[in-house]
């Protein structure tokens, strides 16, 4: 009992130790930035009108099914309003109203439609989240100029040590999702994504061979998972920033992952020591020694220790689901399995309506886009199938509507991935228990495998 | 550092174990052949070797199809009319291996690499307006060089075949609209009314050889297109190799959506057919040929696919292993093959006598479209048409 109270003594002095909030405003004015260039890019891509205004179906999160979109001229001002409060951040201008806005303009269009999932945009929404609590403004901010009454130049280690964790997280069960035969075992499906960028100068003719997809994953695999150690200890720090900025650059080089590489790299320098921009910056540093070290944490470290705990727990609740969560896609989002498997999938609903019976192709009511992503997920074609029955109901009855549904996961032969019997009009779409609609994985290796090296 | 030896070894057992399934995939050593780069330049080489031969094939059906058209206007009989309609078949044939083939110029513009619409202003089907050309015909649009800036859907092989084959003196318009409400169509008469339709048909036939000569040219060793078709890297239409693949099989996916779904589907009533069968759904209306429309479509699908006696994609597969899908692929091809040459009648009547035969056709491109959408694409990491880039993770 007296070790337990000395070890959260020894938390509570290292967890409200007054340190520079240089590294923290330097979080903040490039989380800032980056969000502001995503926007722009956003939206000269013409993604806003491809993602939320032409699609006429909306894939809906449980429990969020009352978020609409709200038509052409109300998402550009969504999104105008989101790169203004973004570009707020990043200069620290009525900073706490700039980061509220942002996060909930950024998790309604996220919340919009379940299609346009990333990991990176969760990551978004979380750090944003994380940000709304933590006073990035007291140092190199509009508000520090304009307010004599924001606080000092320091913040408290325990803020930095939640975005530090944050990051930390995706690293590590990233890591923890590359432990699987496909990408331990038979490369994949990086030896796909590989053997298809062999046009790639220099190095590309190497990259047809399930040796370099070999080692690129075990290398992949490694990096994830001890990434944040070697960041966490100081004298590996520098070498393995060095090696983090080298692995996403190489990342952004093979795939299209979009903003995820920058976010990587800018929002590892969180691990850095708190005062680490200054030796870029000119300025009065903060007197670290002058600062009231409070006795208590704040109520907001009380959400923070939530908030982690949720984060630990909700990548691994795939383990309560059967099969393999990357052919049931149960429990899939959330959990950082980034980039661990390559799915396609065929979707044609039988639709069956007194006596006649039809097929309904996802085509009718989904952009390609929507449909490469809905193809493999279950959850989504369950989603479709209500959809269509309540677009096939009549004053008398409501259709049948079953689903032929294939998919082809990480190079296998493909397999049906739903049930073909089953009236999934009558499903209803719940979080527990386990959808027994969803058929087993199939357990043949993926096409072309090379013979295990130890065989 | 014994536990930590240990603990890797109970972690990799642990990954091995699942491995412990019954092989059923022949390992193949793709070391062997360190040419998959050189196989991908080949076999984008040799799909525009097929295009441009194919284009080639075309031009001369339809010029030939123009100079019996002419002789159908300067001497009209039923022996020139039937040589029409022959040279009409012929060139259909052709056509209908090149709508498998719609890559680059002939693509939509704004919707594939390098589009022009050429494909929409040979042929426009499922677009197509029969009275759009009855009011065309009405209002002489086809004279001079009106016909060319008029809508799609009044000139290419389909209004062609509208004019040529539609024996009916009555137009396709409702009864409410202009021309039949001000009695201007029927102020015509029969005779004026064939008249008007051999030299519209000229007209079409004439801008059908320009368009035909126009995409092949594209298509043309040393032309623009085509290097920047053989030679991605210079960025100037497409990116990359994998962009090129991404273009061939968005083509091949003519199978599913315009063969599978609209011009079987439809018409024996699966798909977006509100009645038991909609017949009025068939592509070949007029001169009854739907059935042959995809026995030529399923031939183009072979050569694209295949790489006739060069690379094609089933060589991509079998060098990355993917033997089964490659065989799979060719055996239900092959079957839809065989299925299409069995029937003895056309569509519109199969539609009434032998709707299991069309639906075990509708059965079995489902299954090569499933195999196309699923391992196909996984196993070559290609892209669905239309797809445009997005960011993934």
């Amino acid at each position: 009992m007296i070790r337990v109270s000395r070890i959260w003594e020894a938390i509570r002095e290292a967890g409200l130790k007054p340190v520079d909030g240089a590294s923290l405003a330097a979080f903040r004015i490039l989380f800032g930035v980056m969000m502001t260039a995503g926007v722009i890019r956003f939206a000269a891509l013409g993604w806003i009108d491809r993602f939320f205004v032409k699609p006429e179906f909306m894939f809906k999160y449980w429990g969020f099914g009352w978020v609409e979109p709200l038509g052409p001229s109300g998402m550009i001002a969504v999104f105008t309003l989101m790169g203004l409060s973004a570009l707020m951040v990043a200069i620290g201008f009525y900073y706490r109203f700039a980061i509220v806005l942002f996060l909930s303009l950024f998790s309604y269009v996220e919340l919009l439609d379940v299609s346009n999932y990333l990991n990176h945009y969760y990551l978004v929404s979380l750090l944003g989240c994380i940000l709304v609590f933590l006073p990035a403004n007291q140092v190199w901010s509009v508000d520090a100029l304009l307010f004599p009454n924001v606080p000092d130049k320091t913040v408290q280690a325990w803020m930095l040590w939640w975005l530090r964790f944050q990051m930390g997280c995706v690293y590590f069960f990233a890591g923890v999702a590359k432990f699987s035969e496909d990408w331990l075992i038979h490369a994949q499906p990086l030896h796909i994504w590989l053997r298809s960028r062999v046009e790639l100068p220099v190095i590309g003719s190497l990259l047809q061979y399930w040796e370099v997809a070999f080692l690129m994953s075990w290398t992949g695999f490694l990096f994830d998972l001890t990434i944040v150690f070697w960041l966490l200890w100081g004298r590996s720090r520098p070498l393995a920033y060095a090696v983090l900025v080298v692995f996403h650059a190489f990342t952004n080089v093979f795939f299209a992952i979009g903003m995820f590489p920058i976010i990587m790299i800018v929002g590892a320098t969180i691990f850095f020591d708190p005062d680490w921009p200054r030796r870029f910056v000119r300025g009065s540093k903060p007197e670290i020694g002058n600062s009231p070290a409070s006795r208590r944490f704040p109520k907001r470290a009380i959400f923070a220790v939530v908030f982690c705990a949720v984060q630990i727990l909700i990548p691994w609740r795939n383990l309560v689901f059967p099969g393999n969560v990357l052919w049931t896609e149960q429990a899939m989002r959330w959990s950082w399995k980034v980039m661990v498997r390559e799915k396609n999938g065929d979707v044609m609903y039988r639709v069956k309506q007194g006596e006649r019976e039809f097929e309904v192709s996802p085509r009718r009511y989904l952009s390609a886009d929507q449909e490469r992503e809905f193809s493999g997920q279950p959850d989504m074609i369950l989603q479709l199938a209500h959809h269509i029955a309540d677009v096939h109901t009549s004053e008398r009855d409501r259709p049948e509507v079953r689903v032929d549904a294939w998919a082809s996961w990480n190079g296998r032969t493909r397999a049906r991935l739903v049930d073909p019997t089953v009236d999934l009009a009558r499903i209803e779409d719940k979080v527990w228990p386990p959808a027994a609609w969803i058929l087993v994985a199939p357990k043949s290796p993926p096409l072309g495998s090379k013979k295990r090296f130890w065989q | 550092m014994r536990h930590a030896i240990l603990s890797i070894f109970i972690c990799l057992g642990a990954v091995a174990c699942d491995s412990a399934q019954p092989d059923n995939t022949a390992p193949v050593d793709d070391s062997a052949d360190p040419s998959l780069v050189a196989m991908r330049q080949d076999a984008v080489m040799q799909a525009a070797t097929i295009i441009h031969d194919t284009h080639v094939d075309f031009v001369a059906v339809a010029s030939a199809l123009e100079a019996a058209t002419q002789a159908w206007v300067d001497a009209p009989s039923t022996t020139t009319k039937e040589d029409v309609h022959l040279r009409f078949h012929e060139a259909s044939a052709v056509w209908q291996r090149a709508e498998v083939m719609i890559v680059g110029p002939a693509g939509a513009m704004g919707n594939s690499a390098g589009g022009m619409d050429l494909r929409d202003k040979i042929y426009s089907w499922p677009l197509t307006n029969p009275c759009r050309v009855d009011q065309e015909l009405l209002n002489k649009g086809y004279e001079g060089d009106k016909l060319a800036s008029q809508t799609i859907n009044v000139f290419g092989l389909d209004a062609f075949e509208y004019l040529t084959f539609n024996e009916a003196d009555s137009n396709a318009c409702p009864i409410n609209s202009t021309i039949n409400s001000d009695g201007s169509w029927a102020a015509l008469g029969a005779d004026e009314i064939n008249l008007r339709r051999r030299h519209y048909a000229l007209a079409v036939a004439k801008l059908l050889v320009s368009h035909a000569q126009e995409l092949k040219g594209h298509w043309t060793p040393g032309a623009e297109f085509r290097n920047a078709f053989e030679k991605p890297a210079t960025g100037d239409v497409y990116g990359s190799t994998r962009e090129v693949l991404n273009g061939l099989t968005d083509a091949l996916f003519y199978l599913e959506k315009d063969v599978k779904d609209m011009k079987v589907g439809r018409p024996i009533g699966m798909i977006e057919c509100a009645t038991a069968t909609c017949p009025e759904a068939v592509e070949s209306r007029f001169a009854n040929r739907s059935l042959a429309n995809i026995a030529a479509n399923l031939e183009g699908f072979d050569l694209l696919f295949n790489g006739g006696d060069g690379v094609g994609f089933d060589d991509l597969l079998t060098q990355v292993g993917a033997l089964s899908t490659r065989d799979e692929i060719k055996a239900d091809l092959a079957a839809a093959q065989a299925k299409v040459e069995s029937f003895e009648i056309e569509m519109n009547e199969a539609l009434t006598v032998d709707a299991a035969g069309l639906q075990e056709l509708y059965d079995l491109l489902r299954n090569l479209s499933t195999l196309l959408k699923t391992e196909f694409i996984t196993v070559l990491d290609l892209d669905l048409p239309q797809r445009a880039d997005g960011d993934n993770d």
